[in-house]
């Protein structure tokens, strides 16, 4: 799977790519809070960062995300699209999602 | 055909086996019934009350997941809810009510989430090392414990493959639906020729469906 670390000045560049979770990533409801490990690091979510990972879908860029976090939030995309981005740019560093183009036949 | 008794069984039996419980037996029967072979276990109420015991929320919270539990206890928790009671019904619907109120479902969808781990954690590894082919097998496991897992959390427990399309019409889950469930198992949208794409996909379902099974009050 394509995986490619997305540093803070590739942010624009990287709306346009898809994100997707690892699939070694462990995901828990603890009686309505979700955690997601990695190994040792623990990740636990807030509302708007459960948002973000809810937003993720086959095909659906960092972008499309955006716009689906401000929708929920009735925000405007600019105000809550370097937090998405940043948000997403950690979980990637700390091997919880990845960054990748559109995988032929992958959108339903 | 289950037996619940004050005294453990004294008649004879085909078999006795282990129960991870104080009393740490419990007595097997096989027997022909009108050409039909069955099955008689016979446990006793005090066995039960530890069955209750270890799957009780004060268990949950102190860190037991269920793990020390035996095939056969696992097997009278799935089916305590859903029996048919023969003889003693208000026994049967206080314990019943019981398991429903306690830390069963949490324990045996906690058991399947850790299978489907194992198995992700399989196609990751395939993944990276090319294996398409392979990754598509181990996710296809990894989606039949997320499936179990979300069925138990919802009250529907059990790993028999052939029931599993009963429990998923039973849970009746917005999270995923039967048909959903079908299409999945039955690999309806896989393409041999982009074999990524179902794994791609397949892997986003589960950790979608994972993320709505509640572990916990």
């Amino acid at each position: 799977m394509i995986d490619p670390t997305i540093e803070g000045s590739h942010f624009a560049e990287a709306s346009d790519l898809v994100v997707r979770p690892l699939a070694h990533v462990r995901i828990r409801n603890l009686s309505g809070t979700i955690v997601l490990a990695v190994g040792d690091d623990v990740v636990e979510l807030s509302d708007i960062a459960e948002s973000i990972w809810r937003g993720m879908a086959p095909g659906r860029t960092i972008r499309e995300i955006v716009e689906t976090v401000a929708a929920a939030y009735d925000v405007t995309e600019t105000l809550v699209h370097d937090d998405v981005l940043e948000f997403l740019a950690d979980l990637n560093k700390r091997g919880f999602v990845g960054f990748g183009p559109q995988i032929t036949g992958a959108q339903q | 055909m289950v037996v619940v008794s004050t005294a453990p069984w004294s008649g004879p039996v085909t078999d006795r086996q282990k129960v991870a419980l104080p009393e740490g037996t419990m007595g097997l029967v096989v027997t022909d019934v009108d050409g039909v072979l069955c099955e008689v276990k016979y446990w006793t109420e005090a066995q039960t009350q530890d069955l209750l015991t270890k799957v009780s929320w004060s268990e949950w919270d102190a860190g037991s997941t269920g793990d020390s539990m035996s095939t056969n206890e696992l097997l009278l928790i799935e089916r305590l809810t859903s029996a048919v009671p023969l003889s003693g019904k208000d026994w049967w619907a206080d314990v019943a009510d019981q398991v429903r109120q306690s830390a069963a479902r949490s324990q045996a969808a906690l058991a399947c989430l850790t299978h489907a781990d194992d198995r992700l954690d399989d196609v990751s590894g395939l993944l990276e090392s090319g294996d398409v082919h392979g990754a598509v097998v181990a996710l296809q496991r990894a989606f039949v414990h997320v499936t179990d897992a979300l069925t138990a959390s919802l009250g529907c427990p059990g790993t028999d493959s052939k029931w599993r399309p009963r429990r998923i019409e039973a849970a009746n889950s917005d999270v995923l639906s039967a048909a959903e469930y079908w299409r999945t198992t039955t690999m309806q949208d896989f393409d041999p020729q982009h074999p990524e794409a179902w794994v791609d996909r397949t892997i986003f379902r589960c950790s979608q469906i994972m993320l709505d099974i509640r572990l916990g009050r």
